[in-house]
Formats: C-alpha cells, structure tokens, sequence
C-alpha cells in the first residue's frame, strides 16, 4: 500500500534546498523513500538537486522536473528558488522514461512508454505523466497511453515549463538531467483511487479566427494569413512580442460540445500557443484546418466561482474516502502573471483547504507549468491555463 | 448607401470593436504587469530585509560571504554569484563564498585573480552593471553575458571586499535582463554589505579588546588570590631584589613577619655562608640574568631551623620590557627530602635483594613525578635504561596487550586516587626486543605520609611466562587424558588390593548399566577371580584368549547378552608393591555379531561369483557376435575388454589389451594420434556424463580406409562412481560414400535451378519485346478509320490476349526477380506509394470503388521498395479485379500500422469472397481463387515468396459475399 509524503520550501542554496525538503517530508527516514518527485523552479541545479538527493536516499528512485513555481502544503510560492518534493513509500509503481519527445514522435515516444509500464505490471490504473513542455503534441500522447493501456487508465500530470520564457525546460530521472524527455509513473495499488478535474474561468470574445493551414500540431496561417503575425495583431501586441508577453492575453478558445461545456463550466477548453519558426506557432494539441479558435478574456469572479464548483464536486463525489495525496497542476499564466499574490494565495487556499483532514493539508506536489492533464466528459484530456487537481484517495 | 456597402462598414466597425476589446485586455494587463512588478519588488525588499536581519547576527566572516552570496541570488534573482574577502594584513587570510554551479570548473585562485583584476578595472570605470565585452577579457568570466559588480577597500581596517552577480550566455534568456534599476538596487544592496562590514569588523576589535581586558583583570584577581591563600610562600621582590611584600605561608615558615622583612633581601637572612654553595651559586647567576630559576635550597628558619627551600623564581617585566619586579614561590619540603634520602637508602638495599629474586622494581615519586625502573624491569620489557628515551608510563601503557590495558591503567588510577593501597596484577607485555607476549605478575603498593597524602608508588614486576606455560602444559595434558579415558570407546575400572571399587569410567557404566562396575575388575588371581564373578551370578562363563586377557559372556539387566573381552594388570608403586588393578573392558558383541555374518557372506559371495562367470561368459558371447566393434577401458584409460569383432578388424589390438590407451603406438605416430583423439572425447563424455560420438578413418587388415562412427559411453555404478567407459564403433564407410554422392547432387541442382532461373527471366525479356511490339501494332490497327466492326472485335480480342500473356510474363519476371535479387532496404513513404497504387487501380474496377487509407505512426519506413510496390499492387490490385458488382459500396481499406521495429498491413475489401475450402490454396502456384479470375494465378505465390525473402508473414481472413482481410507483418529493415 503505498504512502505519501510532501514538503516545499524557498531556498537558495540546492542542496539546502532538497535536505530542508527531505527532512520536512520524510523526518530522518530517509529509508522510507521509494520514490522521490521533485518540482523546481529554473533558477535551481538540476544536476545537484538529484545528486544530494541520491545520497540522502539511495535506494530511492529520483524523478524532477523544472516548474514557473510551485505549491505544497505549505502554500504557494513563485520565484527563482523553489523546491516541492512529494514521496512515495512502496512498492506498487513503476517508472518509464524516454528522451528526445517532440511534437512529431510524441506518439510514438509515450507507445513506447507505455509499453514499457505494461512490461512491468499488468494492473496499471493510473499514471503520472510529465513531459517537456516545448513542442510537445499532447494529445497524441493520451492517445499513446490509452491505445497500450486502455482508455480506463487516468492519465494524471503537467508539462515542464521555465519562468514563462517557453526558452528551455529541465526532467531529470535518476543520474541525469534532460532537456526534451518525458517520464511516466504507473501506480497499480489496488487500494488507491483518483478523481481528476481541471477548471479555468476565462471567457470567450469576439468572432473566432479561423485556421486556414496547419500541420498536425504547429499551425502556419490563421485566416489565410501568417499564424503568427495574425494573431499578434489580434491581440495588438506589437510583431516582436515573445511568449512572455502573449501567454497571459493570448489564451485561445475551442468550442466544446453542450454535453463537455456543461460538465466544464465554460462553452471553450483553452489551448496555449508559443512561437515557433518564422510565422509558425505551436499548439498544444493537433490542430486541423477549419479550427475556429477564439480569443478569450479572464473573469475573476468566474475563475473563484468555478474553483469553489470543482472543488465541491470533486469533494461530493470521494464521499467518506480520505485523500492521501493530491497532485496539482496550474498553468505558469495563472501564477503572478495573472493574479497579485493575495488573490493567488486565496485561490490555492479555496483549492486545498476543503480536502483538509483534522487540520492537516494532505501531501501535496503542485507546480506552475506549461499544461495540465485532467479527465473530461470520462475521457482523459489536456488542458491549458487551468488549475487541474488529482486526489489520490482511499 | 447599399445595403452591400452598409455591410462592409458595419464590418469594418466590428471589426475595430474587437481590436479595441482586445487592446483593453492588453491594457488591463500591462497595469497586472506593473502591478506586479511592484509586488515583487516589494518582494525582493523584503528579502534585503530580511538578510540584514540576518547579517547583524554575530557570524564569522565565511557565513557572513556565504550569506551575502546567497543574498545577490535571491535579492537580484540572478543565476550565479561571488563574494570575495581579503584580509590584507594576514597572508592566506581570504574568504571565497560561490552560490550557483558556473564555478565549478574553475580553480579557486583563478576566480581570485579574476575578481580582483575586475576589481582594478570597475574602480577605474566605476560602474557596478558589467556587460559581456568587459566580462570577456577576465579570463574567468568569458562565458558570461552580464553582471553586477562592486569591489571595496577599507584600509583603516585592512580588508578588501569584492561581491557580483553574474549571468551565464547559455542561461541568459532564462533571466531578466539587468537593467538600470537592478543597478540602483544593487548600488544600495553593496552601501549595506559595506557598512554591515565594516559595523562588523569595529564591533569584533572591540569586542576582542574588551575581552581581553577582563581576561586580565580575572586574571590579576585570580592571581591576587591564590598569591594570599596559597601554602606555599610568595615574596615579591622589586628589581634590585628587596622585599616588597611576603604571604602569610612565608611569614609561618620562616617566622619572619612582612614589617620585619620589608626592603631587606631574602638571602640576606635566610642563607647562611658556605652553606648549599651550588644552589646558591645557581641562584644568584639567574637573578643576576633576570632569568627563571628552579632550585631546592637549604635555608634557615627565624629560629635558626634549616630547612629544604624548593625555590621558585620570575622576573616581572613591563609592556615596555624593563624589568620591575621579581615574584619568588618556596616551598618548604624537609619532610619530603628526608623521607626521599631515608628512601634511596632503602631502595638500594631493597634492588639488590629483587635483582636476586629476578623481580623487576619500578618506583613512582608522586611529588615529582618521576618514575624510575630498576635495570631488572628494564631487561623484563625488552629494553635497556642506556638506550631508552621516551616517557617511561607511556611505553609501559604500550607493552600492556590491548586486552589488558585498561585494566591495568584503571588499577594504577585506584591506586593513585587512594580507592586501593595495594594490588596484585596479573598482565600481559609485548616484549620489546623480541616481540613476544609475556606474562607478568606484579603487585604496587602506595606509600602515604601520616596526612594520608600519596607519596610514591612502588611496584613489582615477575616475568611468570615460562612457569606459567608450563604450568598450562601439565593442566592441559592432565585434562587431555582425563578426558580420553572418560570418553574413550573401552570400559575401565580401577580397583584396590581389596578389591573395593576405586574408578570406572563412563562407558564400563554405559555397557554393563552397573552403577557399580567395580565388582566386574579382575584381582591377582584373574582366573579364580573370574570363576568367582561365575559363582555369584556375575557373569555366565569365560573364555581364556591370552596371557591376562579374557573373554566374558555377561548377561545385562535386560538379560541382554554382551561379549565383552577384557585384560587386567597391576597398579604399582613407586616402591614396586601392587596398589590396585585396572581391568579393560572391550564389548565386542558386535564383532561377534559381525564375525558370524562375515561367514555368511562368503559363503554367498562364492556362488555369487560363480552366477557372475557363468553371465560374463553370456554376455561376451553376445558382445562377441554384435556387428559394432566393442572395446572396454577403465577409469584410468586401460584397456579393459575388445569384442571378436574390433580383434579381427583392428591390427594388433590382442597385444593392446591391458594397455593405457593413451600410450598406444609409438610417440608421434598416427595410432597414438588416433587414440589421443579417443582420450578427449573419454575426457568429455566422462565431464559431461553423456555419450560422446566421435568419427574415425582407420585402415583395415587389407590396408583399405574405413569410417567408424564411435559411440564413447561412461557407465556408473549406483553410487555415482565411474565404473568403465565402453566404445563401441559402427563401420559407416557405405554412408559416408552415400552422403557424398547427396552432397555433390545438391551442388548439381543449385547450378541447374540457378541456370534455369536466368533461363526464365532472359525467355520472358525477350518474349516481352515483341509481345509489346504486336500491341503497339492492334493498337494502330484499330485506331485506324473505317475499320469494320468485326475486325475491330477480332483485333480486340487479340489485343486482350496480348495483354494478357503480357501480364503473364510481367508476373513471372517478377517472381525471377525475387528469387534473383538481394534485398535492397531504401526508406521511402508508404503513403505515397499506396496513393499511386490507388491511381493506377482507379479506373481497373468495373463499378466504382471507394479508396481508403489509414495510416498509423511514421509514414517514411526503411524496406525493400520494389518488393514492397509489387507486394501491395497485388494483395490491393486482387481486391480491385475481385470486388462485387452487385453492390454499390465496393471498398478497399488499407491500414498501416508502423513501429520501429515492424510494420503491419492490413488490406481490406468488401469483395467476393475466398471460400474456407480455398483459403489453404490462394498461395500455390497457378492458382486462381474466383471462377470470374482473369489473372494468372502467380500473384499470390508471388507475394509469399516476396514475404518469405523479407522474412514477413501473411494471415488471410475471408467471408464469401462479405469480404476479405490480408494482414502482413513485416520487420522493418535497418538502412
């Protein structure tokens, strides 16, 4: 049966920085440490943080992956020097990993994954998975894992990210560190559940533009004229503006169907979009020509309301169950890039104080990144600019 | 306006609503954005603050870099940085604090060097923002793009400080770009550090200085006092040695009061002429030097008393150097003196009397200090006083084992604390010369004067090894037959003149379950003795086997019968009388027992040996008729046994028999080869414990060559040993001449097939090129004008013929083709391919037909692609020529599936139909599946000879009037 631990912590120095989290997770139990995973902000030693974690744990595996900030228990923190570690004591998961994912093999890269899983337990009903966040087609990516190990699996997890620069993300799995890998992480305790569900509280303006030529997931034209260009003009956002100044306006909408939108709480599902060469630009999932897509605006009220409802559904439906860990993903644009620290701070406060036990926050591994997974209309699905929770409980 | 023109404004003014709704949201967020901004720099204040908070805490100087470090991180989130202390009074005195990892590889004086001459530089320029081309010609720095920097002297104190931020070309865009308010910001953060510092460093020389005042003033108080309370005397003296003051232990030694004393000279009433002249002589040199001087004195009380002065004294000088005072310390120590002379006295006496005795004397003065060994313990440990340096306790603690060194030290501590006032103690040394273990017994007595304090220890020393080993030795021995009498396998018993029971062993008592064995011992007469035992029911009968030795029948409690054999002797004395006697007892039923059977079974093994000759006799009668050549060797390779058969066939092989096969024939020769070779396959059917085969070419009598197969077999007896090998070879001479024949046949087919293979492509070339000249003809015949109908039928027909005999030759040369060509792995795009196979079939059905392709994974893959065309072109071209004309929905799917390592095909048709009865045969050769077939029936057999050369599979799934699923699996080649 398989136990959970967490702790975060703002601290300079890496090595500091994973001891202080150990030792608040784990007291000086090292040995009961399977499994660590560590979210961290880019300013942080990716190399160092996995070796002082070796040699505090070394019969642990060690997983990391770069983040815009993080969240644990112990609230929320964007900065340089972040670090959030959630352990797992046990042994029903496995870990698979591949490097060298792209938009192109995304596909192929996550067969080959989960492939691998399956090799090694049979009985895999959830995974983790977290993959680089630049030119990644996420969607195929679902389709991998689920064509392997069935549309039953709850595909759980976010894309590593940078401080909203879309320049570089780090995973690193065991001795090294990569810059374009992915790892997945199959649990198969049959005591452990998961509810999964993401919410965002934007809303769509004005009349949709039109995707006029794409190639699977990186769209060249938008209303028949150079994809990029276009949408900067949209957004009136001047033609050398970089991620860092798109992604907080630029989130785009696709309609859902009623059925989706009710369950949503929103008529569009956001996708993300960063530059690519010349006029191109990535999305995140493929994108076929026709594709209306809308630009949308934040409601705060929306955003807070919308929260409260997910959170509460998600409550109503583990019943008596307790969570005994909840992963988090949100999008790097809801972080300080879109909110000041106080509504930020409120916003995670409303998301976790109702899975609190006996006062007590549940170990939680949360991070700023570039997507997030989440179950939608009983089907796993991706998700930009939400806030997407997974309560693992029992 | 027309309404078109109405349109296009309202557009336009939508249009621009839109922009401006989305120019708004910009709006809203660049005030996020400032907002923002505003918080975090909120943010990063707070951080200063809180490293002041944390600065002003006391820390040495490496936390205080290292915190300052860690601080340009936080505060200015910047990738890397530096802190530099030099301490400029102090050589090596430097502090080099690095928070990030872009240092890593660079050494520490490199980084020092590099500071400090981007140190020159900015204080010339005085600029705290570096850009890249300064950075780039400090040799440590190349590879960063920007950095904060301010290096600061203070000379007042002596230090230089230098602290910078930088960020790396590789990371840069990871980072905010340094701007100028980064620059203000980090112009306050260095004012703080500088005057954190510099607080720092005051408050440390203060805080020095204050302590070293009250480590003076406790220290003069501290002095003050035991100057006044201690029991020894103190006379403070000034310069010229007048006494300035005197303690009251002076004035009760001496009996001199301070008022009588004051300003006189100490020697001037304490000495007395010609008395101790050296001590006085050594006295007044030193004082005269202003030097320190230890010396033991005699001296004189005011009462005219003389007594020991153990005398210390110390010039005091100024911070200047000039000399002010001297302070002289004395003790009175007649008591001691003449307890230490009365001592050596009886030292002496007492070491000549251990030197006797062989014992080792060690002596500890405990006023003193001094321990002193007589040149007997010298000698004990190996050692000797002349050649010995080094402190004598410590080397003792040294020769003491391991095991036993703690105790012995812990002992001398009793002693010494007064918990004992003598021991004994046994130990063991490791002796120095020889570095054998030693035991030593020794015992230390304290001496005490009437307080109770310790004066000295003495100890003694005795090198027991030798007796002690002996001792062991005789204990040892003792036990060792004690021990073998009590547990050996005869029983004993030991009886007095008398007859009275005076010992017996455990195992008497064990055979005859008597507790008191003792009335079963044999006595002077031992006959008579027996004849007794016989009388009172002891024992049933006896036999006579030797001189004093007997065999006893005895009945135990069980009434068990034991044969028991037993031989009695004397016991005597020293002075040759009988003491007592000692019977022997050996049970010996089981022998007797074992005796009786041994008679049994050779009576048994007589017959036993006859069945075996009368069967040794069969079975080499068998072995003599077998048409295998049979030979025998034993574990140790000698030939053993050789049927008839191999006697006959193998030249001399009578005179081998007995022989060590592995010495057969003459050294070097071919028999000695021959049997070397049958040796290592013995070896490895013996390894392996399996039969071995081996082939040989020997030549018969008649000098003509034959083949045996030999079958080499280790055979084991039940319990697992090797018991023979045996060889028997089968003449294989007509097979092997057989298999010949095989081989050279097979060679001659390859080269026919091979020939007949050219043969079918160069005939169907050929036949091709005038086919297609006669096509080229029909065709201008019946575009020719005015043609009658007819004719245009007739040439039609032929036409068909033609194209179809074409289509005949183009399969087979396909086919010859496979069979000729290597594989040719080229990467290409499937999907490509399959589209022009549809083109080309678009217009081969005779009803419409719906072309789909679904393709799953990389469309470029690596494979044979002639092969691959000509593959698909048949399995979809059959879905074309057999697709239904009754229904209008005719398809053909084809779905591929590609991986790394294979690829799947599936091709898909709602077609006619394979009946089950026909599956089995669509693949042969001529084949034609439908009645309404119009090809040759060499597609198919053409496509599993393609699949069998890439090493591919086919599985064939059909329904009549429903349709037909061909799936191929197929490895992908490596370029």
């Amino acid at each position: 049966m398989l136990q959970f631990n967490s702790a975060s912590a703002r601290v300079v120095n890496t090595k500091r920085g994973v001891i202080e989290c150990m030792e608040v997770a784990l007291g000086n139990q090292y040995q009961d440490c399977d499994l660590a995973i560590f979210h961290a902000s880019i300013g942080h030693n990716f190399s160092e943080l996995i070796a002082q974690a070796h040699e505090m744990a070394p019969n642990a595996k060690i997983l990391a992956a770069s983040c815009c900030g993080v969240v644990g228990r112990e609230g929320v923190s964007e900065s340089m020097k972040d670090i959030a570690l959630m352990t797992v004591k046990g042994k029903e998961f496995t870990v698979a990993q591949v490097d060298g994912i792209f938009g192109h093999n995304s596909y192929e890269k996550c067969f080959e994954m989960a492939n691998d899983l399956k090799a090694r337990s049979g009985a895999i009903n959830m995974v983790y998975f977290l993959g680089s966040g630049i030119d990644i087609a996420n969607d195929d990516c679902i389709a991998a894992f689920e064509k392997v190990l069935g549309s039953d699996v709850t595909i759980f997890g976010a894309t590593s990210s940078d401080n909203m620069k879309g320049f570089i993300s780090y995973q690193a799995v065991d001795n090294k560190v990569y810059e374009h890998a992915a790892f997945a992480i199959g649990f198969w305790d049959p005591t452990l559940k998961i509810e999964t569900q993401a919410t965002h509280g934007f809303v769509a303006i004005g009349e949709p533009m039109i995707v006029t030529k794409s190639e699977g997931h990186i769209i060249q034209e938008i209303n028949n004229k150079p994809a990029w260009e276009e949408y900067l003009t949209r957004l009136d956002l001047p033609t050398d503006s970089t991620c860092g100044d798109s992604i907080p306006v630029g989130a785009l909408g696709e309609k859902l169907s009623p059925e989706l939108a009710k369950e949503y709480g929103n008529n569009h599902i956001l996708r993300v979009v960063t530059k690519h060469v010349g006029s191109d630009m990535y999305y995140a999932t493929k994108c076929l020509v026709g594709t209306e897509l809308w630009l949308t605006t934040r409601n705060e009220d929306l955003i807070f309301s919308e929260m409260e409802r997910m959170v509460s559904d998600m409550k109503k439906r583990l019943g008596e169950s307790k969570p005994v860990a909840v992963f988090h993903a949100d999008c790097l644009a809801r972080g300080r890039f879109l909110f000041n620290k106080i509504i930020k701070e409120e916003l995670v406060n409303t998301m976790q104080f109702p899975f609190y036990a006996e006062g007590n926050c549940p170990p939680w591994l949360g991070m700023y990144g570039f997507g997030e997974f989440a179950r939608l209309g009983g089907k796993n699905n991706y998700h930009n600019y939400t806030t997407a929770l997974y309560v693992l409980y029992r | 306006m027309s309404t078109v023109q109405e349109y296009d404004k309202l557009l336009d003014e939508y249009r621009e609503l839109q922009l401006r709704a989305t120019k708004l949201v910009n709006v809203e967020q660049q005030l996020i954005n400032t907002r923002d901004r505003l918080d975090h720099e909120l943010e990063l204040y707070k951080r200063l603050h809180a490293f002041n908070s944390d600065a002003l805490k006391e820390s040495s100087n490496a936390e205080f870099s290292s915190l300052i470090a860690e601080a340009i991180v936080d505060i200015f989130e910047i990738e890397t940085s530096v802190v530099l202390f030099l301490n400029k009074g102090i050589e090596n005195n430097r502090v080099l604090s690095i928070e990030g990892s872009l240092f890593n590889e660079i050494s520490e004086d490199d980084i020092i060097v590099s500071l400090t001459c981007l140190a020159e530089i900015t204080s010339e320029k005085k600029t705290v923002a570096i850009d890249r081309k300064l950075l780039e010609n400090v040799k440590a720095f190349s590879k960063f793009k920007e950095a904060l920097f301010y290096s600061f002297t203070d000379h007042e104190l002596g230090y230089q400080f230098c602290i910078g931020g930088f960020v790396s070309i590789e990371n840069a865009p990871l980072y905010q770009k340094l701007e100028e308010r980064h620059e203000a910001f980090f112009g306050l953060f260095y004012q703080q550090v500088q005057s954190l510092f510099a607080n720092k460093q005051k408050s440390e020389k203060i805080n020095s200085q204050i302590s070293k005042i009250s480590a003076s003033e406790l220290e003069l108080r501290k002095l003050s006092l035991i100057a006044t309370r201690t029991k020894n005397g103190v006379i403070i003296t000034d310069k010229e040695g007048k006494i300035e003051w005197v303690n009251d232990s002076f004035v009760k030694t001496t009996g001199y009061l301070l008022s009588e004393v004051v300003g006189m000279k100490p020697k001037d009433f304490l000495q007395r002429e010609g008395v101790d002249a050296e001590a006085t002589k050594k006295l007044s040199t030193s004082l005269s030097n202003k030097e320190n001087v230890e010396v033991t004195i005699v001296n004189y009380s005011k009462r005219g008393k003389p007594y020991y002065n153990q005398l210390e004294i110390t010039p005091v000088f100024d911070d200047n150097g000039n000399h002010v005072n001297f302070i002289a310390l004395q003790k009175d120590i007649t008591a001691e003196t003449i307890a230490q002379q009365e001592l050596l006295k009886v030292n002496s006496r007492f070491e000549i009397i251990t030197q006797k005795s062989n014992i080792g004397i060690w002596d500890f003065n405990h006023l003193t200090n001094e321990l002193s060994w007589s040149d007997l313990l010298y000698a004990q440990y190996g050692i000797s006083e002349a050649t010995f340096k080094g402190d004598l306790f410590e080397f003792w603690k040294e020769a003491v084992v391991l095991a036993d060194r703690d105790r012995m030290v812990n002992d001398l501590m009793n002693v010494l604390e007064g918990k004992e006032t003598m021991l004994d103690q046994e130990f063991e040394i490791v002796r120095a010369n020889d570095k054998s273990v030693r035991i030593i017994k020794g015992s230390i007595i304290a001496e005490k004067d009437a307080e109770g304090e310790l004066i000295r220890l003495v100890g003694s020393s005795i090198d027991i090894t030798e007796s002690r080993q002996a001792e062991l030795k005789l204990k040892a021995s003792e036990e060792k037959y004690r021990s073998i009498i009590e547990n050996m396998n005869l029983g004993l018993v030991e009886i007095g003149k008398n007859g009275e029971e005076l010992f017996s062993n455990k195992k008497i008592k064990e055979i005859t379950s008597l507790d008191n064995p003792g009335v079963l011992g044999l006595s002077i007469d031992y006959e008579q003795s027996l004849k007794d035992k016989i009388n009172k029911g002891l024992i049933s009968g006896y036999r006579i086997i030797g001189d004093s030795v007997f065999e006893i029948d005895y009945f135990s409690k069980d009434d068990k019968k034991i044969n028991l054999l037993v031989s009695a002797a004397p016991l005597l004395n020293q002075q040759g009388g009988i003491d007592g006697f000692i019977s022997i007892f050996l049970d010996i039923t089981q022998l007797k027992m074992l005796q009786k059977n041994l008679e049994e079974a050779l009576h048994e093994r007589d017959s036993f040996i006859q069945i075996v000759n009368s069967m040794k006799l069969f079975y080499e009668s068998i072995l003599n008729h077998s048409p295998a050549e049979i030979k025998v060797i034993n574990p140790d390779l000698f030939l053993t046994y050789a049927n008839s058969l191999i006697l006959d066939n193998e030249i001399g092989m009578e005179e081998k028999l007995g022989s060590k096969i592995s010495e057969i024939g003459e050294e070097g020769s071919q028999e000695r080869l021959r049997y070397n070779k049958i040796v290592d396959k013995v070896q490895q059917a013996v390894d392996l414990n399996r039969m071995i085969q081996l082939e040989e070419l020997r030549y018969d009598k008649n000098g003509e060559e034959r083949f045996l197969l030999e079958n080499i077999l280790p055979h084991y007896n039940t319990d697992g040993d090797l018991e023979h090998i045996v060889i028997s070879g089968v003449d294989i001479t007509d097979l092997k001449k057989v298999q010949f024949d095989v081989l050279q046949k097979n060679e001659e087919l390859k080269k026919i097939n091979a020939e007949l293979d050219n043969f079918v492509y160069s005939v169907s070339h050929d036949l091709r090129s005038p086919l297609l000249s006669i096509k080229g003809v029909i065709s201008l015949v019946l575009s020719t004008p005015d043609l009658g109908e007819k004719n245009a039928q007739y040439l039609k027909l032929a036409e068909s013929s033609v194209l179809r005999l074409d289509g005949t030759i183009q399969e087979i040369l396909e086919y010859s083709r496979n069979a000729r060509l290597e594989i040719t792995p080229t990467e290409f795009d499937i999907r490509e391919m399959v589209d022009l196979i549809f083109a080309d079939l678009k217009y081969a059905s005779k009803n419409h037909m719906d072309y789909i392709l679904e393709l799953t994974g990389p469309a470029v893959v690596v494979s044979d692609k002639s092969r691959m065309n000509t593959l698909l072109k048949n399995l979809i071209g059959n879905s074309v020529k057999y697709s239904r004309t009754d229904i209008s929905d005719s398809f053909v799917r084809v779905e591929i599936s590609s991986a790394t390592s294979y690829l799947v095909i599936k091709v898909i048709d709602n077609g006619e139909g394979i009946a089950p009865k026909n599956i089995n045969k669509i693949f042969d050769m001529y084949y034609r599946g439908s009645s309404s077939s119009v090809g040759t029936g060499l597609g198919l057999y053409i496509c599993k000879e393609i699949l069998n050369k890439l090493n591919g599979a086919v599985t064939v799934k059909s329904i009549v009037k429903v349709g037909t699923t061909m799936t191929i699996t197929l490895p992908i080649l490596k370029k």
